[in-house]
């Protein structure tokens, strides 16, 4: 029905939500909205917040940055067990642009970087659930020992649930200005570090580069407007909690999933709902 | 009588039209402002009818008018012939933005004031009240962004000494750092960000320890030690607080800036508890009472209430010896 009558069976949650049912019954009557209804996501107690959960690193090397395949698994029953629904990073977009409204319990997976493990141990686990997820690469990355291959890119990407945007060039803290760089070279270095990767992924993978990720999270106004004249739609930096509608969208907050997180710990970074009066 | 066509982009279809759910009888499609219903003789459903009409009523006792006039518009939907839910929906329609624009009246004179946070939370109100009110949604994203360029001036402000307006310099290293060194340092940055600056400073002073020249994570570690320091402020741990502010300032060149003046105005605080103590001590224990100001003037030599007042109990200790000591047998 939703695909049917909305365009998109991923939005079947609000003809779900409006009815106040799970499956369609024979001989129920539904209604099947038209248009969302509340597509900001605020209600008399509250509002909707998506939070952008942020990997690095898979498999079982010790460190804050990698994640176990057994306790990513875990953490991917625990969203598809209780309700979770994980959405790309374009979905948040239109959120934020007030376009579509998303499922209350919406999350979005990132993995920074551009760890090979990304492929050999995230990505089989995100198929598994048919989870979609972003990786953000920077570029002077791919070809190195542990990086991520272009085939391998290309293959997720293919596959409809991975997208690959772009983390810088270098992974150069770009909120820092080089010793003795003027004001003008430090906008050409911000420019190259922006564009080039953008340039060279959507030229290798054939698919639209809207979206960056601050390396180290850190950024400043001249790097924000960089990106926007490079006609980026979203920027995320580290800067844990979930993100309203009313969130910029080039300073998104995102939360860091770290090695040693227990699921209890995992379950506290869901930030979804944040009650009026509480900022 | 049938379901009527409704206002734009109206379908009307009946259920067996779907191949995918071919033993659904009525299926209904409605919605705010743009409806479809489909389904055999959905008129002639009288409970389906009073099921929302009893919703639509008690979301107007809850004075929820938006969520009924959404109610009533399914009834019109269901019910073209009676022109009472249409004009029942356009009641609860007006109600809902009157409401709204009543909040955001009161959110634009928070926001004047400089309330940023009462404004917030009043246009969120506005827009729980009616969310397609438009006016509410671009002032929150206004005040988001005026907030965040307050914080990134402060931020920056705080990071830099004298630089230009958002962009601060790199601190040098004296060697390129390596992939290792760079993925701890990227890990501490990162837990400080995210709040755990406790481990993010552990992590630093190991990471310090085998790279000593590597500036950027001096930078990083005052960096956790003056938030470390703000938060046990905020917890009452005022001792604790000036050690980290301490440490914040120590080895930052030039000498100036937010840790110095915090540890400072932290000094003197924890001089005048330290001075308070002493006074309700008096009245009990005098050696007590000389203790706790002797120790106010460690943290604020500049104290001469404690001083004045620890010459005044040691007088009046030897006097108390003198008269205890003439009442020996």
């Amino acid at each position: 029905m939703a695909r049917q009558f909305l365009g998109d069976e991923e939005r079947s949650w609000e003809i779900a939500e409006f009815n106040g049912v799970t499956t369609a019954r024979p001989g129920e009557a539904l209604v099947i909205p038209l248009q969302p209804r509340n597509p900001m996501g605020v209600f008399r107690d509250g509002y909707q917040t998506v939070p952008i959960l942020a990997y690095h690193r898979f498999g079982y090397k010790d460190g804050q940055m990698v994640v176990t395949p057994d306790a990513f698994a875990a953490q991917l029953d625990y969203l598809a067990k209780n309700d979770y629904r994980v959405v790309r990073l374009s979905e948040l977009a239109e959120f934020l642009a007030g376009k579509r409204a998303l499922p209350r319990r919406s999350v979005v997976i990132t993995m920074d970087d551009g760890y090979a493990s990304a492929y050999v141990h995230a990505y089989p686990l995100l198929k598994k659930h048919r989870f979609p997820a972003t990786v953000f690469v920077y570029t002077d990355f791919i070809g190195a020992k542990d990086a991520l291959t272009w085939e391998q890119m290309r293959e997720m990407v293919a596959s409809g649930l991975i997208d690959i945007q772009s983390h810088s060039k270098t992974h150069a803290n770009l909120a820092d200005r080089l010793p003795g760089e003027s004001e003008d070279t430090y906008r050409k270095r911000l420019d190259t570090e922006v564009r080039a990767p953008q340039q060279a992924l959507e030229t290798k993978l054939g698919a639209p580069v809207h979206s960056f990720a601050y390396p180290y999270g850190d950024t400043n106004a001249l790097v924000a407007d960089r990106l926007a004249r490079a006609d980026y739609r979203l920027a995320v930096t580290v800067n844990p909690g979930g993100n309203p509608f009313f969130a910029h969208p080039l300073m998104l907050q995102r939360t860091m999933i770290f090695g040693d997180l227990g699921l209890e710990a995992f379950k506290s970074k869901l930030q979804v709902y944040r009650q009026i009066g509480a900022r | 009588m049938s379901c009527g066509r409704l206002e734009t982009g109206s379908v009307l279809r009946r259920a067996g039209a779907f191949r995918t759910a071919p033993r659904l009888r009525r299926i209904l499609l409605a919605g705010v402002a743009a409806a479809v219903i489909v389904g055999s003789a959905c008129a002639a459903e009288p409970d389906l009818e009073q099921r929302y009409r009893d919703r639509a009523e008690a979301l107007i006792r809850e004075a929820r008018w938006y969520d009924a006039a959404v109610q009533w518009e399914v009834l019109r939907l269901l019910r073209p012939d009676r022109g009472e839910y249409g004009r029942k929906m356009e009641e609860a329609r007006g109600r809902a933005r009157d409401a709204a624009t009543q909040r955001a009246r009161t959110a634009a004179e928070a926001r004047q004031r400089g309330d940023w946070l009462g404004s917030v939370q009043l246009y969120l109100q506005a827009l729980s009240e009616d969310p397609g009110y438009s006016e509410a949604a671009r002032a929150l994203r206004e005040l988001e962004k005026e907030q965040l360029s307050r914080g990134n001036t402060r931020s920056l402000a705080h990071l830099s000494n004298g630089e230009a307006a958002g962009t601060r310099s790199a601190p040098r290293r004296a060697v390129a750092p390596s992939a290792a060194q760079g993925r701890e340092l990227e890990s501490a940055v990162m837990l400080l960000h995210q709040g755990d600056y406790e481990l993010s400073a552990k992590m630093l002073e190991l990471h310090l320890r085998r790279y000593p020249n590597d500036e950027l994570a001096s930078r990083t570690l005052r960096e956790a030690y003056a938030a470390l320091g703000r938060e046990r402020v905020q917890q009452g741990k005022k001792e604790e607080a000036l050690t980290y502010l301490q440490k914040a300032q120590s080895g930052k060149p030039g000498g100036a800036g937010e840790p110095l003046g915090s540890a400072r105005s932290l000094r003197k605080d924890i001089a005048q508890d330290y001075y308070e103590r002493g006074v309700r001590a008096q009245r009990t224990n005098l050696d007590e009472a000389i203790r706790l100001w002797q120790q106010a003037l460690q943290y604020d030599p500049e104290l001469t209430q404690a001083r004045l007042r620890i010459e005044q109990a040691r007088r009046m200790r030897e006097n108390l010896d003198a008269i205890q000591g003439g009442e020996k047998p």
